[in-house]
């Protein structure tokens, strides 16, 4: 299969290396919390480079709602151990027009922990309406019907919505083998790769740690929508797994629903049509039960190629069921290829591997620790 | 889900045939053979390389099939060579072979050929060096024992004659179906870029489900060790179900009736992977039924024609059966 064309151009910044910070920014903060709180603020700052504007920000001390951003460095990320209880920092982010004149998404990150002292949790939330309320001991509530983006995946996407619980909002250490670190002793090493189109419709940021896709956010317009949907965007942050050393972008997680609980209705990512919020699965061409990137997971044996087929995006959630589009230069790669390989084999490296999914590449060679 | 947009123009002359029960059990055969092979050789470019009608032959270009009962079955017997030149290609011409078989009228042959068939009198068959036997005196449609009943054939092909599909229903359902086509976006390297499809449902049902879980497309490339190769065909998929079976209803955002590309994979030794996949094919969803038309309304531009298989169509009447 030759090289796809693209459909858009892209900007990238990548291999942003992000070290292990040395100790934490208070007594009450997990030895880690200094480098996870980095990486989060990394992101924000990326987020709020594309555009993003801070609606509303803490920093465990203040607050405010004037668009002032109070996450000035990552020392200023501080946990909450206890939700609704104790300070926290969280901020309010806005991209306007997302999906459309008119229709801005909002996105919540609060650094609260329901399992005591721990830093790899947090409430990350969506909206398409705006946030308020909250102070340094409480959480900004939105009421409309704002999505919790990690929330245990393994229950209906109905639970989602409203529920304002913490939980990993990235791949646990546990998982990793050998395992890593919790955060209560030391924090992580990471890289983040951010993408973004230059119509600034489609963006992304990949966290890889140890060669693992460790989170994976993203928020984008959709290719070729389903007519009628009111909001054409995919909404993503990509935070599990259940196999050792198995990247978030992964057939499993994505695609398959077989690792989720006895409802398995609740994908990972989402979009939102009318009112109801609906979860989208990652569809690909396939034959029998298994994806090709999954059945041929060899390179093609007449022209020597590796296969890429493009991602669809399909629903199962009542009222919203059906093939509703696809996902601009995003492809499924084969499980054989590793984290970090590029296409084609040579210098130019048009496109990387980042767990079993391929994206545009800027010609760098990507590091993933 | 919008309409597609079509890659090539289509030919709709030999839709909506219908063939009554003959008069005898033998009549019956003869017709339908005449009628699917009458439908090959009319797509464009399509010549008939040699043909038998049992009385006289000869691998001459000249088409002894001129009605039914040239269709012969018996000691001396019919056959009839159909060529596509540079269907694979510049100077690749892919040949088929079909001859009713001398001891039973509910079988015949049909030989596929890249080096192209040569000899044949009217009581032995043309050969080729590189003959595959797509059916090797057999059954050629399901219908059982029974080889005289009421049917439909329609064909459609495109204008440059690249792509040609027969099908056959009987009561509403596909009994057989034919395709031979060039390759859409096939892989670099591949030398034979091309599809041979003879299906009857005896032999794997004509369905969504079958045809993507049995490997029935045929192909063949020249790389070492050149052969023939077997395709199963492609759909989107989520978890373990082709999306059109996982929501085999309208988009409940959308309510659009959607179609979803149609590819092809092949497991076979030394010539695995995607190569290519189906010019202007789709699969519509598995409620559909033989005959809906997308959209649905007086311009069906696409219709199922069987086995949930979606093609374009011209917007005339639909004749089950």
């Amino acid at each position: 299969m030759p090289l796809p064309s693209l459909d858009k151009t892209w900007n990238f910044v990548t291999n942003v290396q992000l070290k292990e910070k040395p100790l934490p920014t208070t007594g009450t903060q997990q030895q880690g919390s200094a480098s996870y709180g980095n990486i989060l603020y990394t992101i924000k700052a990326q987020l709020v480079s594309w555009g993003w504007t801070v609606e509303g920000s803490c920093d465990a001390s203040t607050y405010n709602w004037g668009g002032a951003d109070l996450w000035t460095d990552y020392t200023k990320l501080l946990w909450g151990f206890t939700p609704g209880d104790n300070a926290a920092s969280w901020i309010v982010l806005k991209r306007a027009n997302a999906a459309g004149a008119g229709k801005d998404f909002y996105l919540l990150i609060r650094l609260a922990g329901e399992i005591t002292r721990d830093c790899q949790e947090a409430i990350i939330m969506g909206a398409w309406t705006a946030f308020s309320g909250g102070s340094v001991t409480l959480t900004p509530t939105n009421a409309g019907k704002a999505l919790n983006l990690i929330y245990d995946h393994n229950v209906d996407i109905e639970v989602h919505v409203g529920n304002y619980g913490p939980r990993y909002w990235l791949l646990q250490p546990t998982y990793y083998s050998p395992a890593l670190p919790s955060s209560q002793s030391r924090g992580i090493d990471v890289v983040v790769h951010a993408l973004r189109s230059s119509d600034g419709e489609v963006e992304r940021i990949v966290v890889v740690s140890h060669n693992v896709v460790c989170a994976y956010i993203s928020f984008e317009k959709v290719k070729n929508p389903t007519s009628g949907w009111t909001h054409p965007f995919m909404c993503a942050w990509v935070n599990r797994n259940y196999t050792n050393n198995q990247s978030v972008l992964s057939y499993s997680i994505l695609n398959d629903d077989a690792v989720r609980g006895s409802s398995g209705l609740c994908p990972y990512t989402f979009g939102y049509h009318d009112g109801l919020w609906l979860g989208l699965y990652w569809g690909s061409e396939a034959y029998k039960d298994a994806m090709l990137g999954e059945r041929i997971s060899y390179y093609n044996e007449i022209s020597g190629e590796y296969t890429m087929c493009p991602v669809s995006l399909i629903s199962n959630s009542p009222g919203c069921k059906g093939h509703h589009g696809f996902l601009y230069d995003l492809w499924w790669g084969s499980i054989e290829t590793l984290v970090g390989d590029t296409f084609p084999g040579d210098e130019t490296q048009q496109f990387v591997r980042f767990g079993e999914v391929i994206f545009p590449w800027d010609g760098s060679a990507p590091l993933t620790i | 889900m919008a309409l597609p947009t079509l890659n090539k123009t289509w030919v709709f002359t030999k839709i909506n045939q219908a063939i009554k029960e003959q008069r005898t059990s033998y009549a019956g055969g003869q017709v339908q053979l005449y009628t699917v092979v009458d439908a090959i050789r009319s797509w464009a470019g399509w010549e008939v390389k040699g043909s038998s009608d049992s009385v006289t032959a000869g691998m001459d270009g000249v088409d002894r099939w001129t009605n039914y009962t040239k269709v012969v079955w018996g000691g001396n017997f019919s056959w009839i060579v159909l060529r596509k030149p540079n269907a694979g290609g510049a100077g690749k011409n892919f040949e088929v072979m079909i001859a009713p078989y001398p001891g039973n009228t509910l079988f015949i042959y049909v030989y596929y050929s890249w080096a192209g068939f040569t000899g044949g009198t009217i009581n032995t068959r043309p050969t080729a060096t590189d003959t595959y036997m797509m059916i090797d005196w057999y059954y050629w449609r399901n219908t059982g024992n029974n080889n005289n009943f009421d049917c439909v054939v329609h064909s459609v092909s495109s204008s440059d004659g690249n792509v040609g599909r027969v099908v056959m229903l009987k009561d509403n359902v596909p009994i057989l179906y034919v395709a031979f086509e060039t390759a859409q976006n096939p892989v670099t390297g591949w030398t034979h870029p091309f599809y041979a499809t003879w299906l009857w449902d005896s032999k794997a049902a004509i369905t969504l489900d079958a045809l993507t879980d049995s490997a029935n497309v045929l192909a063949y490339d020249a790389n070492a060790p050149a052969g023939w190769f077997a395709n199963y065909l492609t759909c989107e998929t989520q978890v373990d179900a082709t999306t059109p079976e996982r929501i085999p209803y309208r988009n409940e955002i959308g309510a659009e009736s959607p179609l979803y590309p149609v590819g092809a994979i092949s497991l076979a030794a030394n010539k695995r992977g995607r190569h290519g996949q189906l010019y202007d094919l789709w699969w519509g969803t598995s409620t559909r039924r033989v005959g809906d038309a997308y959209p649905d309304d007086a311009t069906k531009q696409f219709l199922n024609i069987g086995g949930h298989l979606v093609v374009p169509w011209n917007g005339s009447a639909f004749t089950p059966l």
